[in-house]
């Protein structure tokens, strides 16, 4: 399985309808702090710079793509470089709104992230939306050295869940994988693929009767005994929710399934509020987008 | 009263037929594909006693429905894929594209049990394969395995294994999944607990979505492989905490 280059990307040439959000940033150490410098960037991705919301050392960069959701076509693609010894923080500013692709084509949301030695990654995206006859690609891909340290998440709804009557597992064709390699080895791969009316129709099943289906990754080689029984606590309670916590190595992992967004939302914050201290070495905090 | 004529039995797959002139091929599968086979397969739930548990499962109907369900969105496109993909890798001497795939199929399985399962019954079929048969086709692999390279899943190995045997792929598909259902059905026979016909009628009605799911899974590319079956995660982290447990995973 070929992974991708730490190189800055650009547009796929054979890419030729729709929007091509692009973002190309790499975060590096300087003045006792880490910076993160924009390389190169198309439209809807807009640069907005970064702030220290802990107030120490790590930026916090909210990713903002003004396009307001995925047509038929559209594609995004984040791709970031740690630096060695750097940490910092990305979320976005809103979820990831597909709507209906009438034409068959699909749309795609790319996030590659490069984590150098004893660097910091917090990945803390909003959920992706597909709405009815959507199709969406999603691949978020995160290279670790074994000395890097990560914790991140991802949210699938299963679509505008409270829209009129209810629009639930209503989109064409949903593929999201979410990768971790760590060392060169491949270490967790959450990978749905819901191609076929038969599939998609199953998730309601599959999901135990849930709309949104979220994961935490957290991963530090030196990461507490027992964390996980920590994570378990924290996650346990929540309203609606079936979690689970295991732990394998050094990487801790989490499934959520809510019936309401915030329910997830408010388990995932749980699960880095148990895992903050042991990956990052300082508390959770609500992140603010405004 | 002249010679009888012999009883020719074929099944017919994708692509290959089984028939009795060929007796070692299929007198391998059914004994390696059997639940008496050494590999401690009959122990793992893959999160399903987590659900018997709880009560979720609790007659045949229930388990008969998360069986199949198991089966189709996660077992055939995650190892009874690796198990076609193995095999074609071993007929093509690809060692390094066997450890590549072992570790996707170890990654995509997201729970520390149910990814122990598929290594230790791989492991243990790695070392009876080899034992019972006097195997060494897959030394270079129980090396890379030895050495940690790669864990060593099931799926893998079997594949790897009924090549060398000179099984077609789609038999060793449909040996793998029938194998994986008749021993996950044994667990919820133990635990519901189930009549052995109730048992054998699950397996029985299963016969299609077995020879669909080898179809599937022999078709899949390999950036297809993954699973659906989130909830069943779910069960199988908590199976780590359960109380009172009989299976391993």
């Amino acid at each position: 399985m070929t992974e991708p280059s730490s190189a800055p990307v650009q547009p796929d040439p054979e890419w030729i309808v729709g929007k091509y959000a692009l973002m190309n940033v790499r975060a590096s150490s300087r003045l006792g702090r880490t910076e993160i410098d924009p390389l190169c960037w198309r439209i809807p991705f807009q640069w907005q710079g970064y702030h220290y919301q802990d107030h120490d050392d790590q930026p916090f960069m909210l990713l903002v793509n003004s396009g307001g959701g995925f047509v038929e076509g559209d594609v995004s693609h984040f791709h970031g470089v740690l630096e060695p010894g750097t940490r910092a923080l990305f979320t976005t500013t809103a979820s990831s709104k597909f709507y209906k692709c009438p034409g068959g084509a699909v749309s795609r949301e790319i996030v590659d992230l490069h984590v150098g030695a004893d660097a910091l990654l917090e990945f803390c995206p909003d959920e992706a939306i597909p709405f009815a006859r959507s199709r969406v690609h999603r691949l978020n891909r995160i290279v670790l050295e074994p000395s890097s340290r990560l914790f991140a998440t991802d949210m699938v709804s299963a679509g505008r869940v409270h829209y009129g009557d209810g629009e639930v597992f209503r989109f064409h064709h949903l593929v999201s994988e979410f990768r971790i390699v760590i060392g060169g080895r491949l270490v967790a791969l959450d990978r749905l693929l819901a191609t076929a009316p038969e599939t998609i129709a199953a998730l309601q099943r599959l999901w135990l009767g849930r709309l949104h289906m979220a994961m935490a990754f957290g991963y530090a080689p030196d990461l507490t005994p027992d964390v996980e029984d920590d994570v378990h606590e924290a996650i346990t309670g929540v309203d609606g929710t079936e979690p689970g916590v295991t732990r394998i190595g050094n990487l801790v992992i989490v499934r959520i399934l809510s019936h309401e967004t915030w329910q997830a939302h408010e388990a995932l914050f749980n699960a880095w509020t148990a895992l903050r201290p042991a990956i990052a070495g300082k508390n959770a905090r609500p992140i603010l987008k405004c | 009263m002249g010679p009888t004529a012999p009883t020719i039995i074929t099944i017919t797959t994708t692509n290959t037929c089984m028939t009795t002139d060929a007796p070692d091929r299929l007198l391998y599968l059914l004994q390696v594909a059997n639940a008496s086979f050494p590999t401690g397969a009959f122990n793992h739930s893959y999160g399903f006693e987590t659900w018997i548990d709880s009560g979720a499962l609790d007659d045949a109907a229930s388990f008969e429905s998360a069986c199949r369900d198991w089966l189709r969105y996660a077992a055939v496109p995650t190892d009874g894929a690796a198990v076609a993909h193995a095999h074609r890798r071993a007929a093509a001497g690809d060692l390094d594209g066997l450890v590549d795939l072992d570790h996707i199929v170890g990654a995509l399985k997201l729970s520390r049990e149910t990814r122990e399962a598929s290594f230790k019954t791989g492991r243990a079929l790695l070392g009876a394969y080899r034992d019972v048969f006097s195997a060494e086709s897959l030394a270079p692999f129980a090396e890379a395995v030895r050495d940690g390279r790669c864990e060593g899943h099931q799926a893998v190995i079997f594949g790897a294994a009924a090549e060398a045997q000179g099984i077609g792929v789609a038999d060793s598909v449909l040996a793998f999944l029938h194998a994986a259902l008749s021993n996950l059905v044994s667990v919820g026979a133990r635990l519901i607990p189930l009549g052995q016909i109730e048992s054998q009628r699950i397996v029985r009605e299963a016969w299609p979505l077995l020879t669909r799911g080898t179809d599937d899974a022999c078709a899949m590319e390999l950036d297809a492989l993954g699973s659906a079956t989130a909830g069943l995660d779910v069960a199988s982290m908590r199976h780590e905490r359960l109380h009172t447990r009989l299976c391993m995973s």
